[in-house]
């Protein structure tokens, strides 16, 4: 598969970049090109370790508007806390069954992390595991 | 699949179809499942061009896109043929009683024509078509595979109708009274029958002689090549004016005369009545 998955690296990473670094609302938070660029590498080895291939600009930019207002991240931890998000979404989306869609899981993470899991990744974690291993 | 067959210029074909695939749920995909419709591509790319020039690159995006939109068409064709091909075989279609035959004829092809996916996995065979026809292609795949089964099925069906069915059972029972849940092909255990009777008067002189006498005395007289011609006579005297497409029948038969007479040369004394009984 390293044909195809490296050709799909090169062919949407900079379609991903630009997303990453389109002007957002405002009071959202932003990531600089350093951070943007250091995602995009997290996304390369999640993609790698979940055996996945993403098309389009994948998942990112989406994963970073729906966290831009969250009340528990801040300009120190926004691009960290992205990493690891991006990192536990493909992980749940290589356990998911094929008919449970992207927005399904992102819509879970960010509602569990804003409510019950008020901002602790690792209950995020331990919840996200719960629920996507049975249903996948 | 080659890794070597993959161009970059078929991808865009992939990523049209992953899209189709995921319809919108998901950006991402299994490996397995990207390997999966990167071969339902490039199987459509060398359907339409199998027998052709093997050219398989495309020379750029737009040819890519055409290559497998005419192979698709074109699969998707086949698949039309072969439901018509075995629409018309079912109508008098001969299994004697014997259950592998009948069940992959009655429900694995079907079986087949119900779950063929040829968008996104054209390649894939579905069914183990148990029967076995003579000269199967293995190296086959997908609706081509199917394709060459019921073509070989057809004539051997063309075959077996030169036998009235109460005969047929007969023979069969009396070659082996297990035969209606034997795995063998039927047309090769009728084909020796018919041969060796064929042959009795002629080698014995004696219409009631035994089928180990006829080959005994047979194989003493006539050395294997001469053997071989013979049978290949008598089957085309057998099969002209009486099957739709005699020529093709022979070929199609012709492994197992070879086999046959393999056989003979080999089996001890005792052994030549289980090789064909004399149909009487």
């Amino acid at each position: 598969m390293n044909g195809i998955t490296g050709w799909r690296m090169q062919a949407n990473e900079p379609q991903c970049l630009s997303a990453l670094l389109t002007q957002p609302e405002e009071g959202a938070l932003v990531l600089t090109r350093a951070q943007a660029l250091q995602l995009l590498e997290t996304r390369r080895e999640a993609l790698r370790r979940e055996g996945l291939v993403e098309w389009g600009e994948g998942i990112l930019p989406q994963l970073a508007k729906q966290f831009a207002h969250s009340a528990y991240l801040d300009r120190q931890t926004y691009a960290e806390s992205l990493e690891r998000l991006a990192a536990l979404f493909y992980h749940c989306r290589a356990q998911a069954g094929e008919w449970v869609t992207d927005e399904h899981i992102l819509e879970f993470l960010s509602t569990r992390f804003e409510g019950v899991c008020g901002g602790d990744f690792e209950r995020l974690e331990e919840l996200a595991q719960e629920r996507f291993c049975r249903e996948g | 699949m080659e890794s070597n067959a993959w161009n970059m210029d078929a991808q865009p074909v992939l990523e049209q179809l992953a899209a189709r695939y995921l319809a919108g749920r998901s950006r991402c995909m299994t490996y397995a499942r990207t390997r999966q419709l990167m071969e339902a591509v490039l199987y459509c790319m060398e359907f339409e061009q199998a027998g052709e020039d093997r050219q398989l690159q495309p020379k750029n995006e737009e040819d890519g896109t055409l290559r497998y939109q005419r192979g698709l068409a074109a699969v998707q064709q086949a698949v039309r043929k072969a439901q018509l091909q075995y629409s018309r075989m079912a109508e008098a279609f001969r299994d004697f009683g014997n259950r592998n035959l009948r069940d992959t004829f009655h429900r694995a092809i079907p079986g087949f024509f119900r779950l063929y996916d040829p968008i996104f996995a054209p390649q894939e065979t579905l069914i183990t078509m148990d029967y076995p026809v003579l000269n199967q292609d293995v190296s086959l795949c997908g609706v081509r595979a199917v394709q060459a089964y019921l073509d070989r099925l057809e004539l051997e069906q063309e075959f077996l109708h030169l036998f009235p069915e109460p005969l047929a059972v007969r023979t069969l029972l009396r070659f082996d009274p297990d035969y209606r849940r034997q795995f063998y092909n039927l047309s090769g255990v009728l084909l020796r029958c018919v041969l060796v009777t064929a042959l009795r008067q002629e080698v014995t002189g004696d219409r009631t002689a035994s089928s180990a006498v006829c080959l005994a005395a047979w194989r003493k007289t006539t050395a294997p090549a001469q053997q071989e011609a013979k049978l290949e006579l008598l089957l085309q005297q057998l099969t002209a004016g009486r099957c739709p497409h005699p020529q093709a029948v022979c070929r199609y038969l012709a492994p197992e005369l070879h086999g046959f007479v393999q056989q003979l040369a080999v089996t001890r004394q005792e052994g030549l009545g289980h090789l064909a009984v004399c149909m009487e």
